[in-house]
């Protein structure tokens, strides 16, 4: 399959290490991404597929690892998501990959890399090891030694995780917790837990991080809010249709508006005001308290 | 497996990134109206609220709510409201307040608020007027293009044919001339000969209403005009038929049809200085409709197809095209506003009323229901069509909404009223004076 391929090497050996080495590439990509393009930002973000039937859609559910506050949040959340997905392809690698975290000092840097490896990368590898084991003859078992290396380093990591004990005895507890989430997540992911995981973590800076790092979630709470304004939104009859009027508003912490103000015109009052009127009937959501919108009002 | 594993890892992680770049933080929410709703409009009299200013607000609130985008609310004040009235009203819904009070020469001003901000958006004063509704069309007309930068309909008339039967002349048959306000309310005769008049239009003068009609004599059909005092003139007398007078937007060009004595009926252009022939064929031509440009006319002719259909004919170019003719089409009617021509055409053995965009030329169809609609005529915002709608013998005039897309009856079902003309906008209410 490769040309510096040696002989004594399968070609399943040769396809399992061609894909360490792409996810590898993937991988150094992804922390070029973030160390050189968002300046080292210290907030990874997190994702979730979910595959539980062909025809659904996959979905992304933001993870927010909130690096400056304790080490407690920032391993539950992403060891919680991890262990979901594992926990479907029946392969249970987080305990190796979580000590290395523990062991390093940079938590937010080493915390983020092996969560996304875990995520997505080993699962498919164990699944290809244990069809290829069964076939072969006892010869072939040596492409498990690779892996057993790991083993090794995480008896020497252990020793020196042992210093912080009350850290690491809390450590456990979290991991069933965030499971029982996923496992409401992953099959059918509400909006509303979405936003209440995201109203429970939001500090005022993080929040900010949130609407650039996530994305998707925040598209479908805005459908949410959109279908929410347009419930309110009644213009009068017989107006041209092409009439657009763009406020903007900002709300207070406590959900009242605090400030609307028509940014664009449509020229006509009666229009203007019916969309001044819909702003004020709408029941803004709670993870849009303390935010700023533009409301196109179309005809 | 794998290999679609890690494209699938790639595409994700492309996705995210594709994500993350482009996130805004300044996030516009687009949202389309699904419903619609009348929006509350406060109207009150302020200071002294006597009967005069009370028939003024209701005709006002009658007028504001015609088109079904406005529901008037009723509050009077003493004096004009402070900030802390106007932050009830808008706690209550109101966005909008109009103030009406009487003025010492007998005219009413007006005031036009926005109550959220609070503060005035505009303010005038009616003419002076012994007819109070008359008052309330001229502020009506003032405040309607703030509130929806459209012309409102309300400052002007609805000519119309009555048939009447004369007590003991059963055999015979009369027509009057009847002006009506816009919803078909205070008619009112204009011409009353004891014969039969039809087909009646405004001229374009704003200074000087003139209503022209054809007027069956026993010799011919004659088109003669008349002012509102009843003052009458004849403005065409050939042999045979002369009809259906129809002026260009400046008022100075228009286009009739006249049989001349000959067996079809041709079109004829007049301008000042000229006066020239612009058919010539065996068919008849009649229904011709001046553009706003002046030049161009459409008019319906059998010439062709032998039944009617649409056309249109430049009369500096000669060029000639078919607008319509894939059915029976009559009576076409032009909007300078909408720049666009509205017809009736035969669908399913009734007459329904279509509407063609001259920019687009495209055709739509605007009435469905029942009744052969006949006679369409514009008003003047372009948002109405005034039309004849003949059921059972009996012709019956209706005002079509294209706002709303909602008929409304002009004239009584007891009546037989046909050939509506939606006067323009003249400088004075068009009230008959008659002597």
């Amino acid at each position: 399959m490769l040309r510096w391929q040696p002989k004594k090497l399968s070609r399943k050996l040769c396809l399992f290490a061609e894909i360490i080495a792409l996810t590898f590439l993937l991988h150094a990509v992804v922390v070029f991404f973030f160390f050189v393009i968002f300046k080292s930002n210290n907030t990874p973000f997190h994702m979730e597929i979910s595959k539980t039937a062909k025809k659904k859609q996959i979905i992304f559910v933001p993870g927010r690892i909130p690096v400056p506050q304790t080490t407690k949040k920032a391993t539950q959340t992403p060891n919680a998501k991890s262990s979901s997905m594992i926990a479907k392809k029946n392969v249970a690698p987080p305990a190796k990959k979580i000590p290395p975290k523990k062991v390093t000092p940079q938590k937010s840097v080493a915390a983020s890399k092996p969560n996304k490896s875990t995520t997505l990368k080993p699962a498919p590898q164990k699944q290809l090891v244990k069809k290829a084991v069964p076939r072969p003859p006892v010869k072939k078992a040596p492409p498990p030694k690779p892996v057993k290396k790991p083993e090794p380093i995480k008896k020497e990591v252990v020793k020196p995780a042992e210093k912080p004990k009350p850290q690491t005895e809390k450590k456990p507890e979290p991991i069933p917790v965030p499971v029982k989430e996923k496992e409401n997540t992953v099959e059918n992911l509400p909006l509303q837990q979405a936003k209440e995981e995201i109203s429970a973590n939001a500090d005022e800076q993080v929040f900010d991080e949130d609407v650039v790092y996530v994305p998707l979630v925040l598209a479908r709470m805005y459908c949410a809010l959109q279908e929410e304004i347009s419930s309110q939104w009644k213009p009068p009859v017989g107006l041209a249709k092409d009439l657009e009027c763009q406020i903007s508003i900002e709300l207070a912490a406590d959900g009242t508006v605090l400030k609307s103000a028509v940014n664009e015109s449509s020229g006509v009052l009666v229009y203007d005001v019916a969309a001044r009127s819909a702003v004020r009937k709408i029941n803004f959501p709670r993870w849009a308290y303390g935010k700023e919108f533009t409301i196109a009002f179309k005809q | 497996m794998t290999y679609s594993r890690t494209r699938s890892s790639l595409l994700i992680f492309c996705i995210l990134f594709f994500q993350i770049i482009f996130a805004d933080d300044n996030v516009i929410l687009n949202v389309s109206a699904q419903q619609h709703q009348t929006i509350p409009l406060l109207l009150s009299v302020v200071g002294k609220n006597n009967k005069k200013m009370q028939k003024i607000a209701e005709v006002v609130t009658k007028n504001l709510e015609y088109s079904y985008q406005f529901t008037v609310v009723h509050k009077n004040y003493k004096t004009i409201p402070t900030k802390s009235d106007f932050e009830k009203m808008a706690a209550d819904g109101i966005e909008l307040a109009i103030f009406l009070s009487a003025d010492v020469h007998g005219s009413v001003a007006w005031r036009l608020y926005d109550v959220s901000v609070p503060e005035m958006i505009k303010g005038g004063k009616s003419q002076s007027n012994r007819i109070l509704r008359i008052m309330a069309y001229s502020i009506s007309q003032s405040v309607w293009p703030l509130l929806t930068c459209q012309e409102g309909p309300f400052f002007t008339r609805i000519a119309y044919c009555k048939h009447l039967q004369p007590k003991g002349r059963r055999n015979r048959s009369v027509k009057h001339i009847l002006l009506a306000d816009y919803d078909g309310s205070n008619a009112e005769e204009l011409v009353k000969n004891d014969t039969v008049n039809i087909a009646p239009s405004w001229n374009r003068d704003k200074e000087l209403p003139l209503l022209f009609y054809s007027e069956v004599t026993q010799t011919n059909t004659r088109l003669v005009y008349t002012n509102l005092e009843g003052r009458r003139s004849v403005a065409s007398n050939f042999d045979g038929i002369n009809m259906v007078l129809s002026f260009a937007e400046d008022g100075d060009r228009a286009v009739y049809c006249a049989s001349r004595g000959r067996g079809s009926s041709q079109l004829f252009y007049c301008a000042p200085g000229i006066f020239k022939q612009i058919t010539n064929n065996k068919g008849i031509n009649f229904s011709p409709v001046l553009a706003a440009d002046g030049i161009t006319v459409y008019f319906c002719s059998d010439f062709k197809k032998g039944y009617p259909a649409l056309y249109s004919y430049n009369v500096k170019t000669g060029d000639f095209q078919v607008i319509a003719d894939d059915a029976y089409c009559v009576s076409p009617a032009y909007s300078a506003k909408t720049n666009s021509l509205a017809y009736a055409k035969r669908v399913n053995r009734v007459l329904q009323l279509f509407v063609y965009d001259i920019a687009r030329k495209t055709h739509r169809q605007v009435t469905f229901n029942n009744g052969n609609k006949e006679d369409c005529t514009w008003s003047p915002c372009g948002n109405y069509l005034a039309y004849g709608v003949s059921n059972s013998g009996k012709s019956r005039i209706a005002v079509f909404s294209l706002l709303t897309n909602k008929q409304k009856w002009v004239t009584h079902e007891n009546e037989d009223c046909s050939y509506p003309a939606w006067s323009p906008i003249y400088s004075e209410y068009p009230l008959v004076r008659l002597a």
